[in-house]
């Protein structure tokens, strides 16, 4: 049977270049050429499969998230944001800012007054640094545990140990912290005309 | 004599990978928002003529890094590949589902030396869950 597969095959082969070699080397016996034939076919019948497929089997690809934190583009609170200038005495102005932390991790949050200008420690200052507002500061959102709620004085709000927990939610990565600033005029004194400023940082901790 | 030495010299050659299992680790750790980390992992891939690369995965969604592996509705990163390498080399980064329609078609009789590459992106809005992201991918040459 092997011998009749070989003598169809060989017309085949024959237009191989390849084969070509053998079968037309002069010196050889029509039993040799067969006799290769079937011999080259065991050798090389895996080769000769077309549409076979080898693969690398699975190619794992690792890589890893650390625990960060990290603001969104942070901007000034500017007069704009402010309730209103004032206009009067005993009069209260009231400013919020969202603030954009991303976080996939527990946070502590913590103020303090910047080392830049304007400093004024967390209180705002007129441009002279001679007449101030009384300033008061606060920092909500979902999610965040003041140790001391509520509207808090520079003094205590800028303490260290006036912190804020952020818990995290799973797969939640971004929070909105809200940062609020009130400025009052004093009860019995007009303060002086113009702009009120002081600086501050707030500091992400994990 | 000549018809042994041509059917060796042919049954020498074959199709196949060489210093298998790949995997491919990331050089550095996402540590902020819309941070990208790449790793690479060195292929051989030994072939006696025509043949052509393809990518496959064993259910959609492998190929993206995602967090503790495949699953529905876990973290994930955004993935990029490329192969480069072979005169068909991408030039640049291909999307994950992108890539699983890649094709490479390779020609002749040699063995190539070509480099995985794996691009993991973190979102530009949201910090990523922290951990090990984990994708899986299979490429198959056909011949």
């Amino acid at each position: 049977m092997f011998r009749r597969v070989a003598e169809l095959l060989l017309p085949v082969i024959q237009e191989d270049p390849i084969w070509i070699c053998i079968v037309k080397e002069p010196r050889m016996s029509r039993k040799t050429i067969i006799s290769s034939i079937l011999a080259a076919c065991l050798v090389l019948a895996p080769t000769m499969i077309r549409g076979a497929t080898v693969s690398t089997g699975d190619i794992t690809v690792t890589e890893t998230v650390d625990q960060f934190a990290e603001w969104g583009t942070v901007t000034n609170i500017t007069v704009a944001n402010f309730s209103g200038h004032i206009t009067q005495v005993n009069q209260t102005r009231t400013a919020t800012k969202n603030l954009t932390l991303y976080a996939n991790i527990a946070v502590t949050l913590a103020a303090t007054t910047t080392s830049g200008s304007p400093d004024f420690s967390g209180i705002l200052t007129d441009s002279s640094a001679t007449y101030t507002l009384t300033t008061q500061y606060s920092i909500t959102g979902a999610g965040i545990t003041p140790v001391n709620p509520g509207l808090l004085a520079p003094a205590t709000f800028f303490t260290g140990g006036n912190t804020y927990a952020l818990a995290h939610t799973a797969g939640v990565g971004s929070y909105t912290v809200v940062l609020t600033v009130t400025a009052a005029s004093p009860a019995a004194s007009a303060p002086e005309a113009g702009d009120y400023s002081c600086g501050l940082a707030i500091t992400a901790t994990w | 004599m000549l018809a042994a030495l041509l059917c060796c010299a042919r049954a020498l050659g074959v199709t196949q990978w060489q210093s298998l299992p790949y995997s491919v680790v990331m050089s550095t750790h996402i540590q902020g928002l819309g941070q990208s980390s790449t790793g690479t992992s060195p292929m051989r891939l030994e072939h006696d003529g025509l043949c052509t690369l393809s990518v496959s995965v064993h259910q959609l969604g492998d190929e993206v890094l995602t967090l503790g592996g495949t699953g529905a509705g876990r973290p994930t990163l955004t993935t990029a590949y490329k192969i480069t390498g072979i005169p068909a080399q991408d030039t640049d980064w291909v999307s994950s589902s992108a890539f699983l329609s890649r094709t490479y078609i390779i020609a002749g009789n040699a063995t190539e030396n070509m480099t995985l590459w794996v691009q993991g992106t973190a979102p530009a809005d949201s910090a990523p869950e922290p951990g090990n992201y984990t994708a899986t991918i299979v490429l198959t040459v056909t011949f």
